[in-house]
């Protein structure tokens, strides 16, 4: 009691916010979710979510986990679909610079917690970094089996055959596995996750990772987790292995092959150009490459 | 002679309960046996009961009283109290019916009906199909008609189907209701040769058999009806 | 003569076989006249049991209380799979669902009912296989070919949803689906109830046909007589939760006892 004295203390006085915008007592109870959802990977674990000052369906979800993790010393980092630059990123960081007065930045090897939608950078994680993920829908099996109360059996017994009957389909309709982003995966060979609508070119990164993974769903108030160095495996066929995307052309602007573009139209006449979506790992190439130009 | 099947003190009547409850006595203290290789005729005059005799000997009318004891695997089964899937495995292996009338079943082929019997205690589909072949032969069926369903046959047609059937396994007890009944004498005889290859391989046989030129050359015995009162 | 029944013993020669279903007392009651009166009831691997009765009495609530989806208020279920019996309703709901999963089959009346709408009927067939593990695309599409052919519907149509099949066709398919995965038991509630007479025939000949090929056993709720003399090898008249009269499918449409019973088969039009 008399640490949380001293915590109030220090709180700017003209700020009129708790640190992280979130009281105390609500980063305890959504601190225990995330602990119950390390203890069993992938399972959903429902929390009390808390109004915040922006609408659901603009990464609520991941802003409550980030006010409950981000401490004083942590660096955050915010991007959606992998750039630091759009509205949401910039607003969600400008948001905690204000409310917990911490350092920000756009690195991602300088970050300590990464919030994201849609993506996971392009550089591999490092052991002590938290990412946290704004999930939109957390259930995987909603779209095959819509009612809650069997879903949840579903999750209860492992009865995943129906996400398969999906794969199936697929295949059926396309020739192949369409499913290219939200693709269904298995955590720590228990329970079936749905890893947020990531593209599946990230799927692989989310395997053994060595930062801890958060997601938040803010609508439907659940988090579940990836502790560091767990078995994630994406669902397939053995006829249909798991394949992620590629592309025919490095990025126009710092010619990797191995990242994930986005297609970008850049005139009228139907012009368009591939770049990293990753804008942070994007520069870096670009800043690398030109280095030795220099020296 | 050893008899095979024995029926001992066994009537029946029917309750019509929707019908002011009347009873109708059909049978009344029937004692009766019959012994491998035997065949036994039940006479007596329309409505003496041969029918609903024959008829509760493959347990299709429940007697009120009294047993049906027939040698099945080496041990008397009784016909009156036993378990439905006894009856059936009974009927399956050891008690055969042929009667005039088929039941058809709905896109079924001659063949088929012939060969289901066979099949249904596990006898190879070539030899089979070679037995329905023999027995349709012998009993004039069309061989155009083998593969159709015989639901558009003539009556004599679906008759001879049916004969044929019961006769494709060598049961070592079977009942006949009037088989030969409406079948000119050409296949009449072709029936009755049939009853007598029957008899030789050691069957004990009951029937029933309208025309008195058939009965002589098939009975044993006589067993006399009168009505029950 | 008359010391020959002394010679011989009087055994059944089928008591070592035990039932694959068994119940023992059961009973449901919603309220006065709904529901079932405790009985006992047996089945053994390959034999049909026909369920017959007005609406109404109790048939369908019966069925569920047998197949697993009904938690009956007295008695229990047994079934019993290799050495083991299982007592649906004292084991564990994983236990039960994966029994009901691999050993049990159920076709409703309304096929919609027991299929995914809008799955292919390939993947309707498939999801049974999937559920148990099954994980090459190649070999489950050729099992559904397979059971597509089982049940007389022109494979080319795999990969059509079922929304756009015919009523007989939609209860087909319903059936293949159940039967993929070699069910030991399968439970029909009114299976023909919702077609059109000639495409029963056909239904109700494919259903006999599969049954003594694949040696189901059969638990098969309905009301036509016609139908319980076609598939079943016996039959239990219920009437108002109350068992009635039971026995070979024969014996009691040809020489019935009960009150009840004698009201049914007088009421069926001669052909």
């Amino acid at each position: 009691m008399q640490r949380f004295n001293q915590h109030l203390a220090t709180l700017d006085a003209d700020l009129g916010y708790n640190f992280g915008y979130l009281d105390e007592q609500t980063k305890r109870m959504i601190r225990r979710a995330i602990l119950k959802g390390i203890a069993i990977p992938g399972y959903q674990v429902p929390f009390g979510g808390r109004e915040m000052p922006m609408p659901y369906g603009w990464g609520t979800g991941g802003v409550m986990l980030s006010a409950a993790v981000l401490g004083r010393d942590d660096v955050f980092k915010v991007i959606d679909q992998g750039a630091d630059d759009t509205t949401n990123a910039v607003s969600i960081r400008q948001f905690f610079a204000k409310v917990c007065q911490i350092d920000t930045t756009t690195s991602t090897d300088a970050a300590s917690v990464i919030q994201t939608r849609h993506r996971i950078p392009e550089q591999a994680l490092k052991h002590g970094q938290i990412l946290i993920y704004q999930v939109p829908i957390p259930e995987p099996l909603r779209f095959i089996e819509p009612r809650e109360t069997e879903t949840q059996k579903m999750h209860a017994l492992a009865e995943y055959g129906p996400m398969q009957v999906k794969l199936y389909e697929d295949i059926v309709k396309y020739g192949y596995i369409a499913t290219s982003y939200a693709y269904p995966v298995m955590v720590n060979q228990r329970y079936l996750m749905d890893p947020s609508p990531i593209p599946k070119f990230d799927n692989p990164k989310l395997n053994q990772s060595p930062a801890l993974m958060l997601f938040g769903a803010g609508r439907e108030k659940r988090i579940y987790c990836i502790p560091p160095y767990t078995e994630v495996a994406s669902l397939d066929f053995a006829d249909h292995p798991f394949a992620v995307q590629q592309w025919s052309e490095p990025c126009s602007l710092c010619h990797s092959t191995t990242s994930f573009l986005d297609e970008v139209l850049i005139d009228d006449q139907g012009q368009r150009m591939f770049v990293c979506s990753d804008t942070d790992y994007c520069q870096q190439q670009q800043a690398s490459k030109q280095e030795p130009c220099h020296g | 002679m050893e008899p095979f099947m024995m029926a001992k003190n066994i009537s029946k009547s029917f309750v019509l309960h929707n019908q002011g409850g009347v009873e109708l006595k059909v049978l009344q203290g029937h004692d009766f046996s019959v012994a491998s290789g035997e065949c036994v005729v039940l006479s007596g005059s329309s409505g003496s009961g041969k029918s609903s005799l024959l008829r509760s000997l493959y347990g299709n009318y429940q007697v009120n009283q009294g047993e049906i004891l027939v040698k099945h695997n080496d041990a008397w089964l009784d016909l009156a109290r036993a378990e439905p899937r006894q009856i059936l495995q009974l009927r399956r292996h050891t008690l055969g019916w042929v009667s005039q009338f088929l039941r058809v079943i709905p896109r079924l082929s001659a063949l088929d009906i012939v060969m289901q019997p066979q099949l249904d205690v596990g006898i190879p589909h070539q030899q089979a199909e070679t037995k329905a072949c023999e027995l349709l032969t012998h009993l004039n069926v069309p061989e155009h008609l083998w593969h159709l369903a015989p639901a558009t046959f003539s009556g004599g047609e679906q008759q001879r189907v049916n004969i044929a059937r019961g006769f494709a396994l060598d049961y070592p007890l079977l009942l006949l209701d009037e088989p030969t009944a409406s079948l000119d004498e050409h296949n009449a005889n072709q029936v009755i040769s049939l009853i007598h290859r029957a008899k030789a391989n050691g069957a004990a046989i009951v029937g029933i058999f309208h025309d008195t030129w058939v009965r002589d050359q098939v009975a044993d015995r006589i067993y006399p009806m009168q009505a029950a009162h | 003569m008359d010391n020959l029944a002394y010679v011989l013993p009087q055994t059944n020669p089928l008591a070592s076989e035990l039932p694959l279903l068994q119940a023992e007392q059961l009973s449901q009651w919603f309220a006065p006249g709904k529901g079932f009166a405790p009985l006992d009831l047996s089945l053994y691997r390959g034999e049909v049991l026909a369920i017959v009765g007005e609406s109404g009495s109790g048939k369908t609530t019966l069925l569920k209380a047998l197949s697993g989806r009904l938690t009956p208020q007295q008695g229990q279920v047994l079934y019993r799979h290799g050495e083991q019996a299982a007592n649906l309703y004292q084991i564990s709901e994983a236990q039960r669902r994966n029994i009901m999963r691999q050993d049990f089959g159920i076709v409703h009346q309304h096929p919609m009912d027991g299929l995914r709408p809008r799955i292919s009927a390939g993947g309707n067939i498939g999801e049974r296989l999937m559920e148990v593990g099954w994980r090459h695309y190649g070999d489950i599409r050729a099992q559904a070919k397979s059971w597509l052919s089982a049940v007389e519907i022109d494979i080319d149509r795999i990969d059509d949803l079922p929304i756009t099949f015919s009523g007989g066709m939609a209860q087909r398919l319903q059936i293949a689906r159940n039967l993929v995965t070699h069910p030991k038991v399968v439970f029909m509630d009114e299976p023909t109830g919702g077609l059109d007479v000639s495409v029963q025939a056909r239904l109700l000949d494919l259903i006999r046909k599969l049954v003594s090929e694949l040696q189901l056993a059969v638990v098969i709720v309905t009301h036509d007589l016609a139908v319980a003399r076609l598939l079943a090898h016996r039959i239990m008249v219920m009437k108002q939760g109350e068992v009635v009269e039971a026995g070979l499918t024969d014996r009691v449409l040809d020489d019935p006892q009960h009150p009840y019973t004698q009201l049914l088969v007088s009421s069926v039009l001669q052909q």
